[in-house]
Parts: C-alpha cells; sequence; structure tokens
C-alpha cells in the first residue's frame, strides 16, 4: 500500500487537458450542468474526439477505442468534467459498444460503430417495460421470427432520449414458453421503422428526457439480432456488469462542488456572502470531505482485478447507493442556497438548479434502484 | 496509487493478527481490562519483538524506516481486536511526537529505548478548556536558570500510567489560544510536584490526568515557544492511526453482527433472511468502505500534500471516520437485539470505542468547523 501519484497518469492529465484547452470551442463548454447536452452539440464533440483519437475512451484499440486504463478513464471523464465538455452519448460508449465489441458479426460490427465512433448516429436503450423494471426478466414486448424479419410489437418505457435517437437497442422475448430469462434476445432497431412510435414523459423536473416507445408490427430485418436467439439475458447480464467505477456519477459530483462554490461566493443575505455565514461553509465543507472519499472510493474500485469481481460487482452497487444519495442531498442544497429564487419555476434557464434538483430523483431509481443495490450488496457481501 | 499490502506490509499485518489470535482474544481482553493493569496483558515486549515499536520510526533512528501506512496497518488490525493497551498513546502519538519535536540529542538518547520497549512516553497535551486541540495551552512553562518549570493540569494522557516519562506541552509565552509559544518538555514520571490520576474510559482503556506544581522539565523542542508544529505533525500521525483503528473496528463489527444474523433465528428463520435487515447491513458495510476510502484519502494527503492541505483532509477523515464509526457499530447492537445491550457481548464495546474516538484528538464538530474555517479562507482568497 502507498500512496504516491503515479507520474504517468499525471502526464496523461496534462494531454488531455492540453488537449482540451486547444479544441474545446467555446461555444460548446458548459452548456448544461446536468447529463443532457443537446444533440448538436454531443454530435461536434464527438467529431473533435474522433478527429483526436479519442473517440472511445472505453473500448479497445483493435475497435477503434483509446485502449486506455481505467484509471486514465477517470482522469479523461474528469478534465472532460472540469472543461465543462458536452456529454458523449454514454448508451452508445459504454453500454451497446462494449456488446458489439464482444458479440456482433463483422458485418454488424461494420454497420454500426463506425456511426458511433464518428458521432453520426446515436442510440437509446429499450430495455424497461411498464410490468419490468426491477424485474427486467419480466419483459413482454415480443419478437416473432417471419421469413428473413423479426415482428415485434409491445412497449417500452422510461426510454431516455428515444425521441433524439436514430435507432434503439431492445430486450425482446422471443420464445414465450421458456423460463423468463430463457427467452430473451437482443435486436437494433431503426427507429425510422415504420410502426414505431414514440410519445414523450413530462417528468417532474419540467423537461421532456424520458419517452414511451409503442412497437405496432414493427418488421426488423433478422440480421440486426446480436449473438444467437434467445440469449439476450447474458448480453444484457455482460452489459450491465462492466462499469462498476462509474455508478457514482463522481464527474457530476464535482460540478456540484463546483456550482456550490459558485453561489457562496455570488450570492449574499443581509449584505454577507453566503460563505461567511458559518451554517453555509459547514455544510459545503462536509459535502466536499464526503466527496473526496467518493472519489477515493472510485479509484479503489478502479484498482480492482478481475479476480476480484465478487467484490468489484459490490463496491460498484456500494458507490452507487453513496454517490446517487450524495447527488440528492447536493442538489437539494444548491436549490437551497438561491434563497427565494430556490422555489420560482424557470424551466427556460440554461443553469436551472432546481430541474437538475428535481431530475436528481431519478439516480436512485434508474441503472438498478438503491433497494436492489442493497439487497446486491447484502448478497455479495454476506450471502443473505 | 497501490491499495494492496506489499509483501512487508502483509507480514506485518499478518504477525499482529498472529498475535490477537493466539494471545489477545475477547476473553482475555475483557480479563486484561477488568484487572486494571493493561501493562502487562498488553504484552509491550511482543510488539517490540516483532518490530511493530519501531515500524514506522526513520531508518536513520533505528527504526524500520515505515511512514503512516505502516502505523495505520498495525493499527486497523489493532482495533479489530479493540486492543486495550497503549500502543496509540506511547507508540504512535509519544513517539512520533518526540521525532517531530526537534531535539535531536534527546531524540537519539531516547528513540532506541522506545523501539526496544525498555522505556515508554506518554504525552500529556490536552487540557480541560483545550478539548483536544493543541494550540490551546494554559500549563505555563517559566524559565528556571539551566531548566523550566511546569506549572497546570494536562487531561486524558493516553497510555499515561507506568511510563517512565510524559512529553509536556506548555506555554512559555502568549495567550491561551495563541499559536505561537507553546514548547515540548520532557517530564520523569517521578518528578516532585507532579501528581496523577488514573482515569478509566469507557473503552476500558486506561488515561491519565496530571497535575503540574512547579515540576522540573528539560525542554525538547528547538527552543521553549516553538513546539506545536512538532506536536501538530505528532498528532496527525496519532489521527490517521485513530482512523485506521476505527475502520478495523467497523470491520469486526459488521462480521461479528452477520455471523449473528446468519445463526440467530426469530419466527423458525435466521433473521438475516429479512429484508429490512439486509439493507441495514449494505448500508453499514457501505459506510464502511467510504470511511476506509477517507483513511486512504487521509494517508494520501499526510503523504503528497503541504502541512494546510493535509491537515484539513485529515479534519475531514476525522470527522468521517468517527461519524461512521459511531453509525455501524450502533447499528451492531441494534441488530443484535437485546443481547447486544449486555456486558458480555462485544458489540457493544465497539461502539463505546467508537464513541471515546471521537473525543480523542478533538471532537467530530471541533474538525467540522476547522475544514469550514479552512473552505472560508480558500474561497475567501480566491473571491476577495
Amino acid at each position: 500500500m502507498e500512496f504516491r501519484p503515479d507520474p504517468e497518469l499525471e502526464a496523461f492529465r496534462q494531454t488531455v487537458r492540453t488537449f482540451l484547452r486547444e479544441k474545446l470551442p467555446v461555444d460548446l463548454a458548459h452548456l448544461s450542468i446536468g447529463m443532457f447536452s443537446p444533440r448538436e452539440a454531443m454530435s461536434r464533440w464527438q467529431a473533435i474526439l474522433h478527429g483526436q483519437g479519442w473517440a472511445a475512451p472505453s473500448w479497445p484499440v483493435d475497435r477503434g477505442g483509446t485502449g486506455w486504463s481505467v484509471e486514465q478513464r477517470l482522469i479523461f471523464d474528469d478534465e472532460c468534467s472540469a472543461a465543462g465538455t458536452p456529454t458523449q452519448d454514454t448508451f452508445a460508449q459504454k453500454l451497446l459498444g462494449p456488446v458489439l465489441n464482444h458479440f456482433a458479426t463483422p458485418e454488424q460490427w461494420q454497420e454500426h460503430a463506425p456511426p458511433i465512433l464518428k458521432g453520426e448516429r446515436k442510440w437509446c436503450q429499450g430495455f424497461s417495460e411498464p410490468g419490468a423494471g426491477s424485474d427486467l426478466a419480466s419483459l413482454r414486448t415480443k419478437a416473432e421470427r417471419r421469413g428473413d424479419h423479426y415482428v415485434v410489437n409491445g412497449q417500452k418505457i422510461w426510454t431516455t432520449n428515444a425521441h433524439r435517437a436514430d435507432w434503439i437497442f431492445l430486450l425482446v422475448r422471443t420464445d414465450p414458453e421458456a423460463r423468463k430469462q430463457a427467452g430473451i434476445s437482443f435486436l437494433l432497431v431503426d427507429m425510422k421503422t415504420p410502426g414505431i412510435t414514440v410519445r414523450p414523459i413530462w417528468g417532474i423536473d419540467g423537461h421532456h428526457h424520458l419517452n414511451e416507445v409503442f412497437f405496432d408490427e414493427v418488421e426488423v430485418p433478422a440480421a440486426n439480432l446480436i449473438g444467437a436467439e434467445n440469449m439476450g439475458w447474458s448480453i444484457t447480464k455482460f452489459l450491465l456488469n462492466n462499469e462498476h467505477a462509474y455508478t457514482a456519477d463522481l464527474p457530476l459530483l464535482k460540478r456540484y462542488r463546483g456550482e456550490m462554490r459558485r453561489l457562496a461566493v455570488t450570492q449574499s443575505v443581509g449584505g454577507t456572502r453566503l460563505i461567511d455565514r458559518p451554517e453555509v461553509a459547514h455544510r459545503i465543507a462536509l459535502f466536499e470531505t464526503e466527496l473526496r472519499a467518493v472519489e477515493m472510493m472510485v479509484q479503489r474500485t478502479a484498482a480492482l482485478h478481475g479476480d476480484q469481481g465478487h467484490f468489484a460487482h459490490a463496491m460498484g452497487s456500494m458507490l452507487k447507493l453513496r454517490g446517487t444519495d450524495l447527488q440528492q442531498r447536493m442538489s437539494v442544497f444548491m436549490v437551497e442556497l438561491l434563497g427565494d429564487s430556490g422555489a420560482v419555476a424557470d424551466t427556460q434557464s440554461t443553469n436551472d438548479l432546481a430541474a437538475e434538483m428535481f431530475f436528481r430523483r431519478a439516480s436512485t431509481i434508474y441503472g438498478g434502484s438503491s433497494e436492489v443495490q442493497r439487497g446486491i450488496v447484502a448478497k455479495l457481501m454476506f450471502g443473505l | 496509487m497501490d491499495f494492496t499490502l506489499n509483501t512487508e506490509q502483509q507480514l506485518l499485518s499478518d504477525s499482529v493478527a498472529r498475535f490477537i489470535q493466539t494471545e489477545y482474544d475477547f476473553e482475555t481482553r475483557a480479563k486484561s481490562v477488568g484487572s486494571g493493569d493493561q501493562r502487562r496483558a498488553s504484552r509491550w515486549d511482543t510488539f517490540a519483538a516483532n518490530g511493530w515499536l519501531a515500524a514506522a520510526v526513520p531508518g536513520d533512528l533505528g527504526g524500520w524506516g515505515g511512514t503512516a501506512v505502516e502505523t495505520a496497518v498495525i493499527s486497523q488490525q489493532l482495533g479489530r481486536a479493540l486492543f486495550a493497551g497503549p500502543w496509540l498513546g506511547s507508540a504512535v502519538l509519544a513517539t512520533q511526537v518526540l521525532i517531530a519535536s526537534g531535539n535531536q540529542a534527546l531524540i537519539r538518547e531516547w528513540l532506541p529505548l522506545l523501539c526496544d520497549g525498555s522505556r515508554r512516553l506518554a504525552l500529556a497535551y490536552s487540557e480541560q478548556g483545550a478539548r483536544g486541540i493543541a494550540h490551546i495551552v494554559e500549563t505555563r512553562a517559566t524559565k528556571d536558570g539551566a531548566t523550566h518549570r511546569i506549572s497546570g493540569r494536562k487531561t486524558l494522557v493516553l497510555g499515561g500510567l507506568g511510563v517512565d516519562a510524559f512529553i509536556v506541552s506548555a506555554r512559555s509565552d502568549g495567550a491561551i489560544n495563541d499559536r505561537n509559544g507553546v514548547g515540548l518538555f520532557l517530564v520523569a514520571a517521578d518528578a516532585a510536584g507532579l501528581s496523577m490520576t488514573a482515569t478509566k474510559l469507557h473503552d476500558g482503556t486506561e488515561a491519565a490526568d496530571l497535575a503540574f506544581e512547579e515540576v522540573p522539565a528539560t525542554v525538547i523542542s528547538s527552543n521553549a515557544a516553538d513546539g506545536l508544529d512538532g506536536l501538530e505533525y505528532g498528532l496527525s500521525h496519532a489521527m490517521l492511526a485513530l482512523c485506521a483503528e476505527l475502520v478495523g473496528c467497523m470491520e469486526r463489527s459488521i462480521e461479528i453482527t452477520a455471523e449473528y444474523l446468519r445463526t440467530r433465528k426469530q419466527f423458525g428463520v435466521p433473521i438475516g433472511s429479512f429484508q429490512s435487515l439486509q439493507h441495514r447491513m449494505a448500508d453499514m458495510v457501505a459506510e464502511m468502505e467510504l470511511a476506509r476510502s477517507m483513511l486512504f484519502a487521509a494517508l494520501a494527503s499526510f503523504e503528497n500534500d503541504d502541512v494546510a492541505t493535509h491537515r484539513r483532509v485529515l479534519d475531514g477523515a476525522k470527522t468521517l471516520i468517527t461519524t461512521a464509526a459511531r453509525n455501524v457499530c450502533g447499528q451492531g447492537i441494534q441488530l443484535h437485539g437485546g443481547i447486544g445491550m449486555t456486558e458480555e457481548c462485544a458489540i457493544g464495546h465497539y461502539f463505546k470505542r467508537a464513541v471515546v474516538a471521537d473525543a480523542l484528538f478533538g471532537s467530530s464538530s471541533l474538525h467540522e468547523a476547522a475544514c469550514a474555517a479552512a473552505l472560508q479562507d480558500e474561497l475567501r482568497a480566491v473571491h476577495a
């Protein structure tokens, strides 16, 4: 055990910083504190990354990625967050990408991976259904094989960015007779295919990120099936078991810290700046301490090796529990720091902290709710 | 950074674990605490023979050349067993303050004797009105020819019973909370004018209150008013040790509780089959892993950062980790039910240690306030 910083990683950080200083256009920086960047900004930024050879930080080199270590990727994310870059297409990069790289045929890979790398095609994820939330395997959207097509019927829900996406990766039931995990397949679908209807779901944050997606006799080429028919569940477990060091969303927490500090020196009450009020300084200092601990917990998780898979999985769940709880408490306090303005609805603002705070109620629900995470931790750590 | 123990650290950790397994189980501990003589039960000769007393002493002073990391490795193991001897007070706190004191002649005279276990020191620095804050010193040192004389009272002298001498902080100049004017002095345990009262802490460990009336003393800081830096350095090292000890306490509390949940039956089933208890366990282990991460962050900062920065991180660590320890060990009692309230059940003793730990070296709220003040200074300097 030793805690000296790694000089190679420090040099890497400088490389990233220099790139961002030189290549991030001013009009793309700091567009949003949250996770949703405008589509056009995402595309432009992805093209710039592609030009640098950094199109896919989490993919291996022979698949057009950077081949970076988890530690390097955390540094890249950290610097991008500090510079306020647009986000990349998380669904394509971190969820679909590893599936393509691992399970797709060469033809499938050639069709789908390059547009992701170049920023030309956006993806959304069609997993959840009205009757299949935490119990994902009870999904009912079905795909019937007819000749060289599948015909898809059913409904997905909570589909983030379906209205802005070009394609969707779907879990569908291909064998209604099989045990519920056994009859599921993984299908790629063009959102322009006839029979797909996207209906907006307006969130409590006053914004439209989520959708219902309906499939009515949608014909999908059988060539868009990833892996074998009925092996969709093992692909899903592979995809969900990939990113233990990222569950806390550390870059987001760091942006919150920056925002709190900004509010503390720009807002005042009775002529006294907030930072000079002890109760404010006290709360922010506590948040920053907790953030420092979360950051080290992320680094510990990133450093775990393959043979520590069980513990890495448990650490990922613990990080999600603690990280999302911290997201909620910090975002609530940011709104508190706004004073009277904190009560005013202003969904047109580009820095709408209240909307961000309302949206964060979802953090402990999506990606495996906190209750699901606790169950995982109790099982993995104690066999309970 | 490397979060795994290297070969030497693993051997060190294993040797302490072996000592606990063979010579310091919970019953042995209970007897030694009850007998009121922990010095014999603490097996100081074993500590010396295994090199633990020299583990974090610089190589050029006859030690093993380890750092606070080695102290933490030993402390964590001792924390698992609730070791009640003078490890923290003598082997860490007094030794590290002596090393940082500046008086090379005295360091070279005493250190070999401390490392081989033939002599023992304790640090008398806190006072009733100081609450563990090093620069608040009312005890006075006045010059008397070639020597000094000390008058005043000291509280909570850890490991103070049966030592050969005390290191004492005393003020030769300035007001009670002035950062200048505090010196470090060596006082023989049998010096005229020194009276000692043994105190027993909640967790069964022993400490001493000291009263000084014109007690002859030798200055060991570079001068009689220049001891605060060395004192605070030694305290930082000891705070890291205490934090590591608490991580060990939490580990063991959680193990004991998990075992209880697997064996205790109610309603015809092990109580660990109840989801409410599983989820509580998940929260406890997540809080412990966050606390362990904070310990690592503090060790890293102690190694890499300037004094002001590492002190701020350490303030945060003391707060976060003692809070976590009280939560986790307290929940351990809750999950045990009635049996957890009994003297003969181990879990309650872990909670007691966590409570005592919070009072040592300044309570959580004092360290929180220090973090907040440091944040205010930082932001005021940047945004004047």
